[in-house]
């Protein structure tokens, strides 16, 4: 299971535009921690990613969640006046989170070109709007204000070259806003505006601890959960009004 | 070393920063004690300025919601503003209501422009309230302080006594200290169960104005019996939604009731000093308040043209 997910990552990172035809593949990548433990203390992080590139190149560091599809209404004018929900509109093959970084040599066109704005090209709108690419700006726009896909997430640092390979350290800024699956990170050498290698490496993230179990009794027991949730809450709210009604005895 | 602030909720799918999550239950909590709103309306977008999805930020303030309102019910209930026979009334409306809304959603959301119709009821509902409220609170503020006597407003007509009077099953209440038909309840009961089923919020800010309006309830009373149901209608939410939708966030809830519980039990206290016009009035501005947001939204361009399903 795990490795198919893999390979539908690695297809969804390699549809991405790559300029070039064919291109080398790099070294291996490491990445440390080489998982995400999503624990109660879990508030994003920092993941760092070492490779190789052939001496000469820049460097573009990607970290996609897997490909999902979301399910959101486009909002209209009704009367010409009112903004409101309109049509519903699905957006396939989008990764669930999207990170960029890259070195300081690269383009900005070229860091946009495999950033988010080159996710158009491959994220398509399902809906009867005619004009899907200015949906699927939107919908660029929209993933950006919820801080899920980020360029310039992170700084890579190229060292000197050495045997005619420069090795390089990203870091990436994980959000917090982060659910258990598999993303994949990917590394691109880039000269001249294209990629002449590219390296790939999955990072499980799981549930550990408390948010594991809260998770497994939500999902997998939800009426026990829902129930229990409610009659928590009662007895919290009479332990409160207990000790308020204690602070205040006397008073009538 | 120091102690971490932050907490990663798993439903939600984010951490949150501790602090703020306890001052926000705090805020909303001292609200729904003065008033004996659910507060659900100012807790939603909030919680979503904060990184939690739309969904979860409701479902999860219905659940801390329960907790609040017990804590407020329970000292309502010992000063003696809880009229439990109405309360009881009213939710059964409310229950009944609120499955008709649901099955009335679903036939307008089949006939297209649902949202459309929901938002402009929305604001005309909430601009008459609130407008009807204010003025007529600000009238018997006016003729109590012996100014000009500002002509009051005939506040409801002698017909609708008159068939108040006439309709079957009339009973009393005594802790409202009035007398009325057991039908008048159910019937408004179920009239803020269909409005709040289609709204989607918790329709605390519906029934008070109901309650003090039509019921002709006295202010504190409407108060305390308005968190009494309140408590049961959240709590049937939170069971429906957590099991269905899995958007319950128990963690977070608990962070919002342990605010919000505290905040309700200084809330009810300065709800007790407040005069029944004084509330009426601060409980009309706040109604304004949310209509003014809910009509600049409609009309100003939103900065995507998207929304997340589920969300507002």
């Amino acid at each position: 299971m795990r490795r198919l997910l893999l390979c539908a990552l690695g297809l969804l990172l390699a549809a991405a535009p790559c300029g070039a035809a064919a291109a080398d593949t790099l070294p291996p990548l490491a990445a440390t921690p080489p998982a995400i433990a999503i624990n109660s203390l879990y508030n994003g992080m920092d993941l760092t990613v070492a490779g190789k590139v052939p001496a000469g190149s820049q460097v573009v560091v990607r970290l996609a969640g897997e490909p999902t599809t979301f399910h959101m209404k486009e909002k209209g004018k009704v009367f010409g006046i009112l903004w409101m929900n309109r049509e519903k509109v699905a957006f396939s093959d989008a990764p669930k989170v999207f990170l960029e970084a890259a070195s300081e040599g690269v383009a900005p066109e070229t860091a946009a070109r495999y950033g988010v704005p080159g996710l158009a090209e491959r994220i398509k709108a399902e809906t009867s709007d005619p004009d899907k690419a200015a949906l699927v700006a939107e919908f660029l726009k929209f993933q950006q204000a919820e801080k899920l896909y980020r360029d310039s997430a992170g700084q890579v640092t190229l060292a000197p070259e050495a045997d005619g390979q420069t090795p390089f350290s990203a870091v990436l800024h994980v959000p917090s806003r982060l659910s258990p699956g598999t993303y994949s990170v990917e590394a691109l050498a880039i000269k001249d505006g294209a990629v002449v290698a590219r390296g790939q490496t999955a990072i499980a993230a799981s549930f550990v601890g408390a948010p594991a179990f809260l998770a497994d009794m939500a999902f997998g027991h939800a009426t026990l959960y829902g129930v229990l949730a409610s009659i928590i809450a009662i007895l919290g709210g009479l332990v409160i009004s207990r000790i308020f009604q204690g602070s205040k005895s006397g008073a009538h | 070393m120091s102690i971490p602030m932050t907490l990663y909720l798993p439903i939600a799918g984010n951490s949150v920063n501790i602090l703020a999550v306890l001052g926000l239950g705090g805020g909303v909590g001292l609200l729904s004690g003065i008033f004996g709103v659910g507060g659900g309306f100012l807790m939603t977008p909030l919680l979503m300025m904060m990184g939690i999805p739309a969904t979860v930020a409701a479902a999860s303030d219905s659940n801390q919601i329960v907790g609040a309102s017990t804590s407020g019910t329970l000292i309502h209930l010992r000063l003696g503003n809880v009229d439990i026979k109405m309360g009881i009334l009213l939710l059964i409306g409310g229950v009944i209501g609120g499955t008709l809304g649901v099955q009335l959603i679903k036939i307008l959301r089949a006939m297209g422009d649902a949202d459309f119709c929901i938002a402009i009821t929305y604001v005309l509902m909430l601009g008459g309230v609130g407008f009807y409220m204010f003025f007529e609170s600000l009238g018997s503020m006016r003729k109590a302080k012996g100014k000009s006597p500002a002509k009051a407003a005939p506040s409801g007509p002698s017909a609708y006594a008159r068939f108040m009077a006439a309709l079957p099953w009339q009973t009393d209440f005594p802790r409202s200290g009035i007398r009325q038909s057991a039908l008048t309840p159910l019937f408004f009961g179920g009239l803020v169960g269909v409005l709040s089923a289609i709204m989607g919020v918790g329709g605390g800010f519906i029934m008070v104005p109901v309650m003090v309006y039509m019921l002709r309830m006295p202010m504190h009373v409407v108060v305390g019996t308005s968190l009494f149901q309140v408590l049961f209608t959240c709590i049937n939410v939170t069971i429906m939604q957590a099991s269905q939708n899995h958007t319950v966030d128990f963690v977070l809830a608990l962070l919002l009731l342990l605010g919000s519980a505290i905040g309700a039990q200084f809330g009810a206290r300065i709800g007790r000093r407040l005069q029944g016009d004084q509330l009426k009035i601060y409980l009309s501005g706040i109604v304004l308040i949310v209509m003014f947001k809910m009509l600049y939204e409609l009309l100003a361009r939103p900065n995507v043209l998207l929304a997340a399903i589920g969300g507002h």
